[in-house]
C-alpha cells in the first residue's frame, strides 16, 4: 500500500502492474492489450451514452458490466467503486437522477486514461 | 521443486509456480484443450494469455455462444463460460453442453456476485463459479489442476480394475495340467456362467480363496465387490451383526449404524470361508435368511432384500459333519449347490513340478533376480513329499529355496520342509514300518540327550531293542 498525492493522481490514473505482472517481461502483450483497451473504452462510451439517451439503462447497466474487468486489470483505482455502481443503478433502476453526473465523471476519467495511454 | 511457469510473477501466483515432480508430471501428461467463451474480448485475452502460460494447455476462444455450440463435438477437456453472453444466456449453453457430453467440466466465469445464480448453475452440473476479479486467473489454475487430478485418479480406478480382472483370469491365476485340475477347470467355467451358490473344498492350502475370486472376478459380478468372510476369525457372538449389519443402539457398544457382510455385496458376490465352523445357533439365521432371501439387521425391523452371490468353502467334510450334528441337514443341502473339491496337492504330482517352477519364477521377477532352475534332485525330492500344507507350503518351501540357493539353480540341499508336519505327514510318507520304528526311536534319543535308559522307559520297550538297533546302524547316537 503506497499513498499517492493528487498530483499523482492526475498523473498516473492508471497501473500496468497487474498486467505486466502476468506478462512477465511480454511487453508485446502489455502493448497489446493497452492498444485494445485504447479502441474499446471510447467504443464503451459511446454505448453508455446511448443507453442514457435512450432511457436504456439495462444496457447502460450492461456496458458498465463489460468494462468492469479491464478497469479493474487496467489499474484503474479511481473507477473500481463508480464502475460498479453505474453497473448496479443501471441494472436495478435506482439513483436515477445520480446516474448522468456519475457518468460523466466516467467518462471523463475514461478519456483521460485513453489520453495518458496513447502519451505513455 | 520444479519450476515450470516463469518465476517473476508477482507474489499471488506463487502458489501455482512451484509444482512438485509428480504434479509437473501430471500436468504435463496430455494436451488441456481449454474453450473460453467470453463476449468481453478484452478481458478472454488476458485469460487466454494467462492459460497459454503452459505449453500443453491449447486455448480456444468464442465471443458468442452460437459459434462455441458448432465446435462443441471437438471435445474440450475444459469449457469458462461468461454468464452474460449476448446471444444466448449462459444458463442455456451450459444445458446443451450438458446434454452433448455430461462429462465436460465447464466453470463458470461471471461479473456479478449473485449466490442464487451461483448456486442454481452449480445444480444444473457447473463445476466451479468464479467471480472476474484478481483472483480469477488463479481459481482456473486450480480448477485445472482438480480437473486433472480426477482424471488421473479415474484413469487409475480403471487401470487397476483391469488388473484385478487380469489376475483373477483363471487361465493364469490357476496352475495345473493334472487331470483332476481339468475336471476343476471345467466346474469352475460352469461356475462362472451361472448364479449357482458354489462349495468349494478341499485341504488346507489347496486354493480355495484362488477358485472362490476366480469364479467372481469372471462372473458377470466382476465390477461389484466380493467380500470374504472368514468365519473362524468372527466371535460367535458378533457374528450376527458381522453378517447382517446392526442399528444403532442395538446393543452395548453399537454407536452407529453398521452395514453387514452381505448388504456389503450387494451385487456382487459374498464368499463365506471355513463355513463348517459355524455355530449352530448361527447356522439357523443363515438359513432362513437364505430361505428368505432377505434379511433385518441386529436390532432393525426393515427387511433388506438380499442380492449377492453365495460361495462357501470349507476344509471339513460337511458330510460327515452332518451325520454327526455338528451342521444342519437343511443348511447343508441349500449351501451345496455346485460342489468343487480341490485336490490335495499330492493327488497332482506332475502339477508340483509346474506349481514350483511358477512360485520360482514369480520370486525371481519380484526380487529382480535371474531366472533360476530345478535341479533333477531337488525336483524328486518335492515330488516325494507329502505336502500336507498343499500349494501354500510348497509356495513357502520353494521361496525359501531361493532364499537359500547361491547359484542359479535349485538343488535339494536347498529345499527344507518344516518340521511343524503333524504325524499324519509322518504317515502319508508310506515308508516301511521299521523305518517309522527308527525314525521314533531316534526322535526320542535326540530328546533325551541320546539316554538309552530314558527313551526305552518312555517308550515301554526293552533297553536291548535300541542298542540293538544301534547296532545295526539304522540308528544313530549323534545327531545329524
Amino acid at each position: 500500500m503506497h499513498t499517492k498525492t493528487t498530483l499523482e493522481m492526475e498523473e498516473n490514473l492508471y497501473s500496468l502492474h497487474q498486467l505486466e505482472a502476468l506478462a512477465s517481461g511480454d511487453t508485446a502483450f502489455v502493448n497489446k492489450m493497452v492498444d485494445m483497451f485504447i479502441q474499446m473504452a471510447p467504443e464503451s462510451v459511446d454505448r453508455m451514452l446511448t443507453a442514457l439517451s435512450e432511457d436504456d439503462l439495462e444496457d447502460l447497466g450492461a456496458a458498465a458490466h463489460k468494462v468492469k474487468p479491464s478497469i479493474d486489470m487496467m489499474g484503474i483505482t479511481s473507477l473500481k467503486q463508480k464502475i460498479r455502481d453505474l453497473e448496479q443503478w443501471g441494472k436495478n433502476r435506482t439513483n436515477v437522477d445520480m446516474i448522468p453526473s456519475l457518468l460523466d465523471e466516467v467518462i471523463e476519467t475514461l478519456n483521460n486514461v485513453v489520453q495518458q495511454l496513447r502519451n505513455r | 521443486m520444479r519450476n515450470i511457469f516463469v518465476e517473476n510473477f508477482h507474489n499471488w501466483e506463487l502458489i501455482l509456480i512451484f509444482v512438485t515432480d509428480k504434479q509437473h508430471a501430471t500436468i504435463m501428461a496430455e494436451e488441456f484443450k481449454i474453450f473460453i467463451v467470453e463476449d468481453d474480448v478484452w478481458y478472454g485475452e488476458v485469460i487466454e494469455y494467462h492459460l497459454s502460460l503452459n505449453p500443453d494447455v491449447t486455448v480456444k476462444k468464442f465471443t458468442n455462444g452460437k459459434d462455441f455450440l458448432k465446435c462443441l463435438d471437438e471435445q474440450p477437456s475444459l469449457v469458462t463460460l461468461d454468464y452474460s453472453l449476448p446471444d444466448i444466456s449462459g444458463e442455456e449453453v451450459l444445458k446443451r453442453i450438458k446434454e452433448y457430453s455430461p462429462e465436460t467440466p465447464v466453470v463458470i466465469i461471471s461479473g456479478q456476485e449473485d449466490i442464487g445464480t451461483a448456486i442454481s448453475l452449480l445444480k444444473d452440473g457447473a463445476y466451479d463459479y468464479i467471480i472476474k476479479d484478481d483472483e480469477t486467473k488463479d481459481r482456473i489454475w486450480n480448477v485445472i489442476k482438480n480437473i486433472r487430478e480426477k482424471e488421473e485418479l479415474k484413469e487409475e480406478i480403471s487401470q487397476l480394475k483391469n488388473q484385478i480382472v487380469q489376475k483373477y483370469d483363471f487361465s493364469k491365476s490357476i496352475i495345473g495340467n493334472s487331470s483332476p485340475m481339468k475336471r476343476i477347470f471345467s466346474l469352475i467355467q460352469k461356475a462362472i456362467g451361472s448364479n449357482i451358490t458354489v462349495s468349494i473344498t478341499g485341504e488346507t492350502g489347496t486354493g480355495k480363496e484362488v477358485v472362490a475370486k476366480a469364479i467372481h472376478y469372471n462372473s458377470g459380478r466382476a465390477k461389484k465387490p466380493f467380500v470374504a468372510v472368514n468365519i473362524t476369525a468372527i466371535p460367535s457372538e458378533l457374528m450376527e451383526s458381522e453378517m447382517f449389519g446392526h442399528e444403532k443402539g442395538a446393543f452395548t457398544g453399537a454407536i452407529a449404524r453398521r452395514i453387514g457382510k452381505f448388504e456389503e455385496a450387494t451385487g456382487g458376490t459374498i464368499f463365506l470361508d471355513e463355513i463348517g465352523e459355524m455355530d449352530i445357533n448361527m447356522q439357523s439365521k443363515l438359513l432362513r435368511v437364505l430361505q428368505e432371501k432377505e434379511l433385518t439387521r441386529v436390532g432393525g425391523s426393515g427387511v433388506i432384500k438380499l442380492n449377492c452371490r453365495i460361495l462357501v468353502a470349507t476344509h471339513k467334510d460337511l458330510a460327515e459333519e452332518v451325520r454327526k450334528g455338528n451342521f444342519r441337514e437343511d443348511l447343508y443341502y441349500r449351501l451345496l449347490g455346485l460342489p468343487i473339491s480341490l485336490p490335495a496337492l499330492r493327488e497332482r504330482s506332475n502339477d508340483i513340478l509346474l506349481l514350483a517352477k511358477h512360485f520360482i519364477d514369480e520370486y525371481c521377477k519380484e526380487n529382480e533376480i535371474g531366472k533360476l532352475t530345478v535341479s533333477p534332485s531337488a525336483q524328486n525330492k518335492l515330488l516325494k513329499y507329502p505336502w500336507p500344507g498343499n500349494i501354500r507350503e510348497l509356495k513357502a518351501v520353494v521361496e525359501l529355496s531361493c532364499v537359500m540357493t547361491d547359484s542359479k539353480t535349485v538343488d535339494d540341499e536347498h529345499i527344507t520342509f518344516n518340521s511343524s508336519g503333524s504325524i499324519d505327514t509322518l504317515l502319508q510318507a508310506e515308508m516301511p514300518l521299521r523305518e517309522y520304528t527308527n525314525r521314533i526311536v531316534k526322535y526320542y534319543l535326540d530328546k533325551y540327550n541320546q539316554d538309552v535308559v530314558t527313551v526305552a522307559k518312555k517308550l515301554n520297550i526293552g533297553k536291548s531293542t535300541i542298542y540293538r538297533m544301534l547296532q545295526e546302524e539304522t540308528v544313530s547316537l549323534t545327531n545329524n
